[in-house]
């Protein structure tokens, strides 16, 4: 086939190899830098080697560790600009388009134009992640197959060439070797290297396992941006919010009509003022909430009910919602994540306007008034219209801006025994206006009652455990590569001399500490570190003034 | 290794890898069309989701009840300025009765005595029922109002309509549509 | 004793010993040569002092977290002064870990006058003792926070060494842009000194100035200076009581939206002012050479190789440890607090890009050419990026951490 190489040592090595597989030779001779590169130990990245279809082009491509970083980087830069202005879900405005070309002006534009005002959900954003996951996926592959050849074929016979050329290189002349080389192995084994022996050369290595870390970090990486694509598989995910006055009962938007939640209570506390550990911070940014928190009891369908039925419901349980203790039941977790208030009811008197005289009083529910208010002896109050939200419109008439009690306004009809068909007033805040005429009796306001209204947010996430379980291989993956090396120690003889060599794929100091102690108790001659050498030697070329 | 196994290895690899790169093409297409398509959102074509609601005398009106016919399903609220417009228009053509249709109006969270005065005020005379707690407008989820869905004897959607009618004519069409 | 003023004690001794371990390992270091055993065997023993002397601060540091625990009632990292401390200290522990694996004194000489910049720094925020609102009220206050702090002060180091590397190497007899950007660099470490200083002539003498304004949530506002306002908040007004008083000259642009920022802007402008001030004072003493060009007559001695291979270390160490705090138990506190692992909150997704940074950082020492002075620009970006995350993030954008 004449694809292979076959190297001195009479190894068959495959196509693009730059380095034995098993004697280390170095194979192409361009290598004439005085160390050698040691990257995936100079196999052959097999993409390098042919592309014949496109299939094989695109693998090739994205092979590249260089296509790698630039695929980082533009995502790196695309979320820096995604953080200059907020992202869509953040304005206080549905319509993204007008809003950010009002606040920002032309750049605004541009910017929603781009897609950068909801850059998580862009499309290119998503193609932008799936090239990264192509990148790793293919990079990781190419590289760790020859590597672990490479690995799993080395010898212990090194090459003269390989030897010299490592970053870390030392003769002694000897003779007595075979001394050396077993006070050596005795050095090494004690410092856990796993030794193999022949010829009377010996190789020692240790910790390969941490060149596997990068591959087990790139598939926790993986798993974690599966985790993401799986989000949108349908019912995996549900976010929702509702608001729930207190004393209300809602059904739980997103569990299909399953559960109901009751809210009793909305607490709201703050720090005492007079609280001595905190008394100066307090004086200076004024009150700071300690606790929110909503009494709730939670109820399940006991019938699959439709739509705006109301249902039989089994009371699950009683909790207290607060911030960082969500309720948690049946993969929905309900959050404490925000709280109003509320105008709930409207205290008023009848009241005669002569006398000043109070002719009764009623209570009129903001939420849902009753029609009719009977205040005894002849006298009552018939609500005629009510405008949870007064303004007066474009042609001047009274109207409402929406269904919230906002701004409450009330046409009451005044009925008494001596004004049997009623006198009309308008009502409203710091309003009342007399329609038709002059009236007998007044309506006065009397108080205003409020109460909370929770916001819970409801959320099922069954993509968070995939993130998980991602991350934590992450993890380990870049423990296992970081906090380990692979060091490897050659003792070779060679032409009646003892060739010591030495290889960390990277932290050397902690290789250059076991050499050290080896060189102490065999009495070998310290090996130089050649890198370190070229930077001094380059240095004292250069004449630098000292 | 003789030129067969050679070969055949390599044919192995490449189908290996049009399979990864496919599979990882597949997913972020998925995941773009997830994106892209708005879930929050009922459509044309969607089956219309079914309810139960209490009109003002407090009879409890099921939207499947009406299987069979074309329905007008109209959200609404009082302090809504279009549908101030447009609810005469439909109040117009629910007085010709035409054969096999529905018209209903749902009122987004208004308490009865406004919904009442509302009434009163333009007198309407068809249903509309009560939605108190937003449930159903939120199952359909409604931006702006009035939003008016047509849905066919099967119940499902033919036409949603963002924004109001601006004739009773344009109402009239829009029942036809639906009409068995 | 209350456990409050002790904490107060506390720091300012591991400050005075941190400056005077900086002193040390500056003696410990200067004039000595490349690969000279002489120099090497002097500076050891020197150098093992300094350390001494660094360990007494971090001890002493310790002893002011945990008594400010007990004064606070929680964890002390909860709002600016406390978590800048933290990091300090952070920052130094990196530094222990590192001498014990490497013994080399040169990176002390940066590490500690850097750790004493920052609890100056810090000191200006208010120190007072603050109640927790409740979205902090957890357990994973202490353990994210913790974590990400000790992974941020290992990459930082990671700088330092990076800094180390490029003082030594880059060849100061010409003026290029290399020596261009490390003065620069130098300018933005001499500007936080300014900053301290700055803060603390004014606040000596008790300077206030207070404007009426509209903040970040659109609510009227008062905000107080503590510096003679150069920007002033958007569209603000000086109270009566202080009409008299000095500036603004201009107003703080309305997008900064970040908590206070106006005020942080000022202080900015005068650290900026105080930097320039500071550099030209230290540039006339060095009779108009470069700081940087002192600075490498001092690291003579610092062997290339070792502080390359120094820097890729911290960031191997650090880069586990500030994934494990700034993303998972980020996302895991983030999941149990508000529902969503997840949220692209600006602080979020800048956690995110340190992230990215340092793994492009990673694999772009595997492309040949890459090592050496390379990677240790790259680890100025990286330190500018956890700054920026630190501080800016805050100053010009609201978000969900904008409460630090």
């Amino acid at each position: 086939m004449g694809r292979e190489i076959i190297c001195e040592c009479g190894y068959v090595n495959p196509e693009g190899t730059i380095l034995c597989e098993a004697c280390g030779n170095p194979l192409r001779d361009d290598q004439t830098k005085p160390i050698l590169t040691m990257r995936y130990e100079g196999g052959a990245r097999r993409s390098q080697t042919y592309q014949r279809t496109i299939i094989d082009k695109i693998w090739n491509y994205f092979s590249s560790v260089k296509v790698g970083i630039a695929l980082i980087i533009l995502v790196l830069i695309a979320m820096a600009i995604g953080t200059i202005l907020p992202q869509d879900n953040a304005i206080p405005s549905d319509d993204p388009e007008t809003y950010y070309a009002k606040q920002w002006g032309a750049f605004g534009k541009l910017y929603v134009k781009l897609g950068f005002d909801h850059l998580y959900t862009s499309w290119w954003w998503i193609i932008l992640l799936g090239l990264l996951g192509l990148s790793i996926t293919v990079a990781s592959i190419d590289r760790f197959v020859p590597l672990y050849r490479a690995l799993k074929n080395q010898r212990v016979t090194r090459h003269e060439r390989y030897l010299r050329r490592q970053r870390l290189f030392g003769r002694t002349q000897t003779d007595r070797p075979d001394e050396i080389i077993a006070k050596a192995k005795e050095v090494l084994k004690e410092k856990r290297y796993r030794i193999r022996e022949e010829n009377g050369n010996l190789f020692a290595e240790k910790g390969r396992f941490s060149r596997w870390g990068p591959y087990v970090n790139h598939i926790g990486i993986l798993i974690v941006l599966l985790a993401g694509v799986l989000r949108f598989v349908p019912g995996m995910y549900v976010n929702e919010g509702v608001w729930i006055p207190e004393g209300e009962k809602r059904l739980l938007p997103g569990t299909h009509g399953k559960y109901y939640i009751e809210n009793h209570r909305f607490v709201l506390q703050t720090y005492q003022k007079n609280d001595k550990r905190y008394q100066k911070a307090l004086d200076r940014v004024g009150a700071v909430p300690k606790n929110f928190q909503s009494n709730v009891t939670l109820y399940k369908a006991k019938d699959s009910a439709i739509l705006g039925e109301k249902p039989k419901l089994v009371k699950v349980k009683d909790y207290k919602i607060r911030v960082n203790h969500p309720l948690v039941y049946d993969h929905y977790r309900i959050y404490q994540s925000d709280f109003r208030t509320q105008l709930y009811k409207m205290k008023f008197n009848m009241v005669d306007k002569e006398t000043g005289k109070s002719l009764g009083t009623f209570a009129v529910n903001l939420i849902n008034p009753k029609k009719t208010y009977d205040l005894g002896n002849g006298y009552k109050v018939i609500l005629e219209d009510y405008l949870p939200d007064f303004y007066f419109d474009k042609s001047g008439k009274p109207a409402t801006k929406s269904n919230q009690p906002n701004n409450p306004a009330f046409v009451f009809k005044m009925v008494a025994p001596d004004r049997p068909k009623g006198d009309v007033s308008f009502v409203g805040i710091q309003t009342n206006l007399e329609p038709l005429g002059k009236n007998k009796y007044k309506i006065a306001f009397n108080n205003l009652i409020t109460r909370y209204e929770s916001g819970l947010s409801v959320r099922k996430d069954m993509t968070v455990w995939v993130a998980f379980v991602g991350a934590i291989i992450f993890l380990i993956g870049v423990a296992q590569g970081m906090y380990w090396n692979h060091r490897r120690v050659w003792l070779q003889r060679v032409n009646g001399e003892l060739w010591l060599a030495a290889n960390a794929n990277k932290h050397w100091q902690s290789l250059k500490k076991d050499l050290s102690v080896l060189v102490d108790k065999t009495g070998l001659n310290a090996p130089v570190d050649q890198l370190e050498q070229k930077a001094f030697e380059s240095e004292n070329g250069r004449g630098l003034a000292t | 290794m003789n030129n067969e196994q050679y070969l055949s290895k390599r044919r192995w690899r490449l189908l290996m890898r049009t399979a990864l790169i496919l599979l990882i093409a597949a997913a972020v297409g998925f995941t773009i069309y997830q994106v892209v398509r708005d879930k929050q959102n009922i459509d044309v074509g969607d089956q219309a989701p079914d309810f139960a609601l209490k009109t003002l005398d407090g009879k409890e009106v099921k939207l499947s009840d009406f299987r069979g016919q074309g329905v007008l399903l109209n959200f609404w609220g009082s302090w809504c300025d279009p549908c101030k417009e447009e609810m005469p228009y439909i109040n117009e053509v629910y007085e010709k009765h035409l054969k096999n249709v529905k018209i209903l109006a749902v009122n987004i969270q208004e308490s009865p005595v406004v919904v009442r005065g509302f009434f009163e005020r333009y007198g309407l005379k068809f249903t509309t029922v009560l939605d108190r707690d937003g449930a159903v407008t939120r199952a359909y989820h409604i931006g702006p109002i009035p939003t008016t869905f047509l849905i066919d004897k099967n119940g499902r959607i033919v036409k949603k309509i963002t924004g109001g009618m601006d004739s009773p004519e344009a109402v009239e069409k829009n029942l036809k549509l639906v009409q068995p | 004793m209350s456990a409050l003023t002790a904490s107060r004690h506390l720091l300012l001794i591991a400050f005075i010993l941190y400056t005077i371990g900086t002193i040390l390992f500056t003696i410990s270091v200067t004039g000595k040569k490349f690969r000279s055993k002489e120099g090497q065997q002097a500076g050891r023993r020197l150098g093992g002092v300094a350390f001494a002397v660094a360990l007494l601060g971090f001890l002493s540091q310790v002893g002011y977290f945990f008594s400010r625990w007990k004064a606070d009632g929680h964890v002390p990292v909860s709002n600016l002064f406390e978590y800048t401390t933290f990091f300090s200290m952070m920052m130094v522990l990196a530094f222990i870990i590192i001498y014990l694996i490497y013994k080399n004194n040169s990176v002390g000489i940066v590490t500690l006058p850097i750790a004493v910049i920052i609890i100056a720094y810090a000191s200006v925020f208010p120190t007072d003792v603050e109640p927790l609102i409740p979205a902090l009220q957890s357990n994973w206050l202490k353990i994210h926070v913790t974590t990400v702090a000790l992974g941020e002060g290992i990459l930082s180091l990671s700088f330092v060494a990076g800094l180390v590397y490029l003082i030594r190497v880059i060849d100061q007899s010409k003026r290029s842009a290399r020596t261009f950007w490390l003065e620069a660099v130098l300018f933005v470490l001499i500007c936080a000194v300014a900053f301290s200083a700055v803060s603390a002539i004014f606040q000596a003498q008790g300077y206030h100035v207070t404007f009426n304004w509209v903040n970040e949530k659109n609510e009227k506002d008062q905000l107080t200076y503590h510096m003679p306002a150069i920007a002033g908040p958007y569209e603000g007004e000086k109270i009566a009581k202080d009409s008299d008083r000095f500036g603004p000259l201009f107003e703080a642009p309305s997008w900064m939206n970040g908590k206070e920022a106006p005020r942080k802007l000022n202080t900015v402008i005068w650290s900026f002012i105080g930097g320039v001030i500071l550099y030209l004072l230290i540039r006339l003493l060095l009779l108009g050479r470069r700081i940087g060009w002192a600075l490498n007559r001092i690291m003579q001695g610092v062997n290339p190789p070792l502080m390359d291979e120094i820097s890729y270390r911290a960031v191997a160490i650090g880069f586990p440890i500030f994934t494990l705090g700034g993303l998972v138990f980020a996302a895991i506190w983030a999941q149990e607090a508000w529902g969503r692992f997840w949220g692209w909150d600006p602080k979020e997704v800048w956690a995110l890009i340190t992230f990215f940074f340092y793994a492009a950082y990673l694999h772009f020492r595997l492309s040949r050419g890459w090592e050496g002075e390379k990677s240790a620009w790259l680890t100025v970006i990286g330190f500018i990026i956890i700054m920026f995350n630190l501080i800016f993030v805050n100053l010009v954008i609201a978000g969900l951490h904008s409460y630090a």
